[in-house]
């Protein structure tokens, strides 16, 4: 009973569909397209997939991502001359987002996934058993149950390793072969199977951030075989700006809330995060300024943009001031870090003091909101 | 009227491609007249470009006296287009001309290099705004790789000159420009309607892309007169009382000027990397550039194994591909190094996206594989080319003054023909020349000190280093100045340093620095890590810049910009807690009292009406003020802020006040063994207000008298030196006070103050004393002598 009427009701979107899901129209309209040479085991050629990330008005493709496209084409590169691509860079710059854009552009399938952690262990990464079936008739291929290394190897994809650094080091390390040799070993199995030789495509693609340096350094070994793409805050300020106007503007929506956060605000918002992070103009550091231990990364930034707009709305029914985005910045991003707490405060003390405008003097005189 | 059009080839200045193009037209078209864009009173002696010298070198165009100074460079390598229009044009014996106005113009202002790519600033943001679109379709980042994808490709060089023009156009629009631009163009205008006017043969004309689409236009126009006699240049005005001198010659040059990242982010960068491409087309560019960038990192002990270099020449081949290169391009195999060579995550932007000097944190191997592609190739000039100006100033300046290049020489510096002496030579010392040398003189500019001492000499390698210097400027001023400029911004972060440079510029009477460098040095100072150089930077500059009469800097903007960048960095660097060790703990007081002192003269400032060190007094006293109340902060650093405030009575009165009370309070409120630094914090700042009020005294005195023992001998050292924040006589003041306080007037102050007898270290004393002491308490503890001392019966 139960189960025909679920099946009657149509099933809730996905909360988050997967990219292949997601943009799979743009996919197939530029396979449709796509005469350049493929690199072998490729769902596109370079070029669609460089398209693909950073969009293409003829296709009605659309950009996807805030990056330089020299650093994209270096991955796709990377990626096509079949060296292992590491993303590294502070938390909250995409490189998930971009590691899965990539593994879609490139394979089609941006699943298979490993997530790095302090529990993980070579089980997850390569492959283990059906224990019923390994009891019964003993190792066989029916018996074994495939990681995402395995399937990735086994059919020419590409593997995402999420925050391989936060792996323990020996883990890490059961990578190694299958970089360099591109063949897994399975002793268990016997003939044709004790080897799992990588089909064309398969590659792997891993993230790090720097907030996590010193937890798990990777071994000289390991690094070598990867080339390193540092991930940058988005550098252009104008860029930033319009990306958090419109994320942020989408999430209110979401939420219901008629009001987006008035430009001002954004700007004291952005110029804000900018300055904490001591990233000036085109990512000089020449403000001085010691940077925060919180994380301010323009998803962050998107955060309190959202949450001053839920704030001032279902609070007042008004659209977010400059007090409002004190209180945000000061709950969310500055959290129980007395040192932050100060950093932030002579912030306001020195820098903001200094500024000049009308939303400036607002957001100073607001200070005292600030923890 | 001639029926002919000229033909005009515009190009980016240092652009291979252009050369090529350039060279092509000549030998096709045969011309009977080649117009170059560049200085047209150096016409009458254009032969001397011929004589056989070694490039990079410059034509240097100056003009200073009455008032004024500028300085011109119009530099030329193999690979610069205006090169091969000369050396193309002499070999077909076409008639050569440089057609735009001399430097010295004031339509060239603010323009040191004349082959800069930008020609003003509107124009900058128009360019900018059409390259980022095309950039954004092109799915190419950044001015320098757009340009290298759209024309520094082997390729045929009709399609080349088609696209050229395409692009210049679509850059300059109907744009008229900034006036300067416009009589610049006008003079052109004016050479190329001579040249059509004398109808004897085809006329080339080679100038900047973003004069080209305007003299297509303008040769035609009205205003434009054809004359039959050549168009006449400019004579700079002449005045009777302050005589102009002006004139251009030849100095060598260096690929490092040349470069974008260490001049004015002008330019192409990578200079010895576009020599490549015009000796060898972009497959032999490629092979040494790989080449040259193997041997450098191994030479610096950087990873690149063979592995490396296969795989960073497979990367730059792919991603050459995936643009649609035919090979490798200057971005395609940087953008390979970064891939492939680099093992870690960066901090700074890759060099070759942002233009400018190379920024903090980049990685070494970067700054090398940079450094490989600048080159460090010298110009040398052929023997008889006419010397530099540079040498005959520096003779008639020597004469002037009667200084003789001969052995020593004492100056007083109290006399002005002294002062002009001293300066002389601090500009030869600046300049490096050979054969000066101060061997004794003031360290800071404005020292008690009034005299120096030089040893002068005439060593061989003299000439050959005024030589090299004549690259930097046609006057000892002008060339030191620019030496000076180099220096600042090569001390970039090291803040004391750089007040070193700025007290040679004192000591040198070189009081004024180009902009760009100015902003350099703010961003430079706005990154400064320690509190205590910028206070010793402070100390140095504001009393240079208020009292710098006779040195003539007083007042200057350069000190202004400095010191105001330095109160700000110093405020935002004092006010978080940190601890202070005991190592800086007398450099951290100097910084303190240097910010003090900087206010004070500021308040004086105000009163006296003058505005030209735009601080704000009220952001540093309400750090003083947040400090001093601040449990957090070290205690000398708390009793500095309080003392700060109370030196600044006429200034702290709206800041809520601080009184004597608080002072006490203060020293109530830290431990036994931090008790002596609030005090020197206190003493050092505000001595004078309180080292002779009875309050302070008789609070302090009950403070110390109710510390026990052990915190009495913690207490110790730091007090002790607190102390001798007070000068002798004040601390006999003191010693009377405390004498009086505890009834003991009768006894003389020397008996607090006077050595202790013998070697007498106090600390030791008061340790042998306590441990006595603790001697005697034991012997009573167990019964062996009475609590009074007495012995037991």
């Amino acid at each position: 009973m139960m189960a025909t009427k679920r099946s009657d009701a149509p099933a809730p979107p996905l909360q988050r569909p997967p990219a292949e899901i997601l943009h799979a129209d743009e996919l197939r309209r530029l396979a449709a397209v796509d005469r350049d040479p493929r690199p072998p085991g490729w769902a596109l050629s370079l070029k669609a997939a460089r398209a693909f990330v950073l969009g293409d008005a003829a296709l009605g493709v659309t950009r996807k991502i805030v990056a330089p496209a020299a650093a994209i084409e270096r991955m796709l590169v990377t990626l096509a001359t079949g060296r292992g691509l590491m993303l590294v860079g502070e938390p909250g710059t995409a490189k998930s987002l971009l590691s899965e854009l990539l593994a879609t552009a490139v394979c089609g399938v941006s699943t298979l996934t490993i997530q790095g952690g302090a529990s993980i262990t070579e089980d997850q990464i390569k492959y283990s058993w059906n224990y019923a079936l390994l009891i019964n008739e003993g190792p066989s291929p029916r018996a074994l149950v495939p990681a995402p290394l395995y399937q990735g190897m086994r059919d020419g994809r590409i593997v995402r390793f999420e925050e391989i650094t936060r792996a323990p080091l020996e883990v890490q390390d059961c990578l190694l072969g299958m970089l360099s040799d591109r063949v897994m070993a399975v002793p268990e199995l016997a003939g044709e199977h004790a080897m799992l030789y990588a089909r064309e495509g398969f590659n792997i693609i891993a993230t790090a951030n720097t907030r996590d340096r010193g937890v798990n350094e990777m071994s000289a070994a390991l690094k070598r075989r990867f080339d390193f793409e540092t991930v940058f805050p988005i550098l252009d300020y104008e860029r930033e700006l319009a990306l958090v106007q419109q994320a942020s503007a989408e999430l209110l929506a979401r939420s219901g809330i008629p009001q987006s956060v008035p430009a001002p605000v954004l700007e004291l918002l952005v110029t804000t995060f900018r300055d904490l992070r001591a990233s000036g103009e085109n990512g000089r550091r020449d403000g001085g300024m010691d940077t925060l231990n919180a994380v301010m990364s323009t998803a962050e930034a998107v955060n309190v943009a959202h949450a001053v707009g839920v704030r001032a709305w279902f609070l007042e029914q008004r659209a977010g001031s400059e007090a409002d985005l004190v209180d945000c910045i000061a709950g969310t991003v500055v959290k129980d870090d007395a040192d932050d707490r100060a950093k932030l405060r002579r912030y306001f003390e020195q820098k903001v003091a200094k500024k000049a405008g009308a939303h400036w003097r607002a957001y100073f005189e607001a200070r005292h909101r600030l923890p | 009227m001639s029926a002919r059009a000229p033909c005009i080839v515009g190009v980016r200045h240092h652009s291979p491609a252009c050369a090529r193009l350039v060279a092509a037209r000549i030998a096709a078209l045969r011309p009977r007249y080649v117009l170059i864009e560049g200085p047209a009173d150096f016409n009458a002696r254009l032969d001397e470009l011929f004589l056989g010298h070694a490039l990079p070198l410059a034509i240097y165009s100056y003009l200073s006296g009455g008032g004024v100074q500028r300085g011109s460079w119009t530099p030329f390598a193999e690979h610069s287009p205006e090169w091969q229009a000369l050396t193309g044009a002499r070999a077909v014996g076409a008639q050569l001309r440089f057609i735009d106005l001399p430097a010295w113009h004031a339509a060239m202002d603010d323009l040191p290099n004349r082959y800069a790519d930008a020609p003003e600033a509107e124009h900058e943001a128009r360019a900018d705004a059409y390259e980022r679109a095309l950039g954004e379709r092109l799915a190419i980042d950044g001015r320098d790789a757009l340009w290298d994808h759209l024309f520094e490709q082997d390729g045929d060089v009709d399609t080349l000159a088609l696209q050229l023009e395409t692009h210049f156009r679509q850059l300059r629009g109907d744009d008229p420009g900034s006036p300067g631009n416009a009589a610049r163009e006008t003079m052109m205008a004016r050479w190329i309607a001579w040249a059509l006017a004398r109808d004897d043969g085809e006329v080339l004309v080679v100038c900047g892309g973003y004069h080209a689409p305007a003299l297509a236009r303008r040769w035609r126009d009205a205003d434009v007169a054809v004359t039959h006699a050549e168009p006449a240049v400019p004579q700079p005005p002449v005045s009777e009382e302050s005589p102009l001198r002006h004139g251009s010659f030849l100095v060598p040059y260096s690929f490092r000027r040349l470069d974008a990242f260490q001049g004015y982010a002008s330019g192409m960068s990578s200079p010895l990397y576009y020599q490549w491409l015009w000796e060898d087309g972009c497959a032999g560019a490629g092979r040494r550039l790989l080449r040259d960038i193997a041997e450098r990192l191994r030479a610096r002990k950087l990873t690149a194994s063979t592995a490396d270099l296969i795989a960073l020449q497979t990367h730059a081949l792919g991603l050459a591909r995936l643009r649609g290169h035919a090979q490798p391009l200057r971005a395609d195999w940087l953008d390979a190094v970064a891939a492939t060579l680099l093992k870690d995550a960066q901090e700074a932007p890759l060099p070759w996206t942002y233009r400018g000097t190379i920024r903090p944190g980049t990685a070494p191997l970067l700054v090398e594989v940079m450094d490989v592609l600048a080159g460090d190739r010298r110009g040398r000039l052929a023997p008889a080319t006419p010397r530099p100006p540079l040498l005959d100033s520096v003779e008639r300046e020597l004469a002037e003054l009667a200084i003789t290049l001969d052995g020593q020489r004492e100056i007083d510096l109290l006399e002005p023909q002294g002062r002009r002496c001293s300066r002389l030579l601090h500009r030869l010392l600046l300049l490096g020349i050979p054969g000066v040398t101060r061997m004794h003189g003031p360290s800071l500019a404005l020292s008690g000190e009034r005299s120096e001492r030089w040893r002068l000499a005439q060593p061989l390698e003299q000439q050959a280093a005024l030589i090299e210097a004549g690259a930097y400027g046609a006057t000892v001023a002008d060339a030191a100045r620019a030496v000076l400029e180099e220096k600042l911004r090569s001390a970039r972060d090291d803040v004391v340093a750089l007040a070193q440079g700025l007290n040679t510029a004192a000591l040198a009477g070189l009081a004024a620095v180009g902009d760009a460098v100015l902003a350099d040095l703010r961003a430079a100072i706005a990154t400064a890590p320690r509190f205590e150089a910028l206070g010793e930077a402070l100390g140095v500059l504001y009393p240079l810049f208020r009292h710098g009469e006779l040195l003539d800097v007083a007042g200057a903007p350069l000190l202004a910009v400095v010191i105001e960048a330095a109160y700000d960095r110093a405020l935002w660097l004092y006010e978080p807690p940190v601890a202070i060790v005991e190592a800086e703990a007398f450099a951290h007081l100097r910084a303190v009292i240097a910010v003090r002192d900087l206010l004070r003269g500021r308040h004086a400032d105000d009163s006296e009406g003058r505005r030209d060190l735009p601080l704000e007094l009220a952001r540093a006293l309400a750090v003083f003020a947040r400090k001093a109340h601040d449990a957090a902060a070290a205690p000398l650093s708390r009793g500095a802020a309080l003392g700060a405030l109370l030196s600044l009575p006429q200034l702290s009165r709206d800041t809520g006040g601080v009184d004597l009370a608080a002072a006490v309070a203060l020293l109530g409120g830290v431990s036994a063994a931090s008790l002596g630094d609030a005090v020197a914090g206190l003493l050092a700042l505000a001595r004078e207000q309180l080292a002779e009020e009875p309050a302070f005294i008789t609070g302090i005195d009950a403070l110390v008298a109710a510390l026990d023992d052990g915190d009495f001998l913690r207490a110790l050292p730091a007090l002790r030196g607190a102390f001798a924040w007070l000068p002798a006589r004040e601390r006999g003041r003191l010693a009377s006070a405390l004498l009086q306080l505890h009834d003991a007037s009768h006894l003389s102050r020397r008996a607090l103050t006077a050595p202790l007898p013998g070697d007498g270290d106090a600390l030791a004393l008061a340790r042998l004393a306590q441990q006595e002491r603790r001697v005697w308490e034991a012997l009573a503890h167990w019964g062996l002598v009475a609590a009074d001392g007495e012995p037991v019966a």
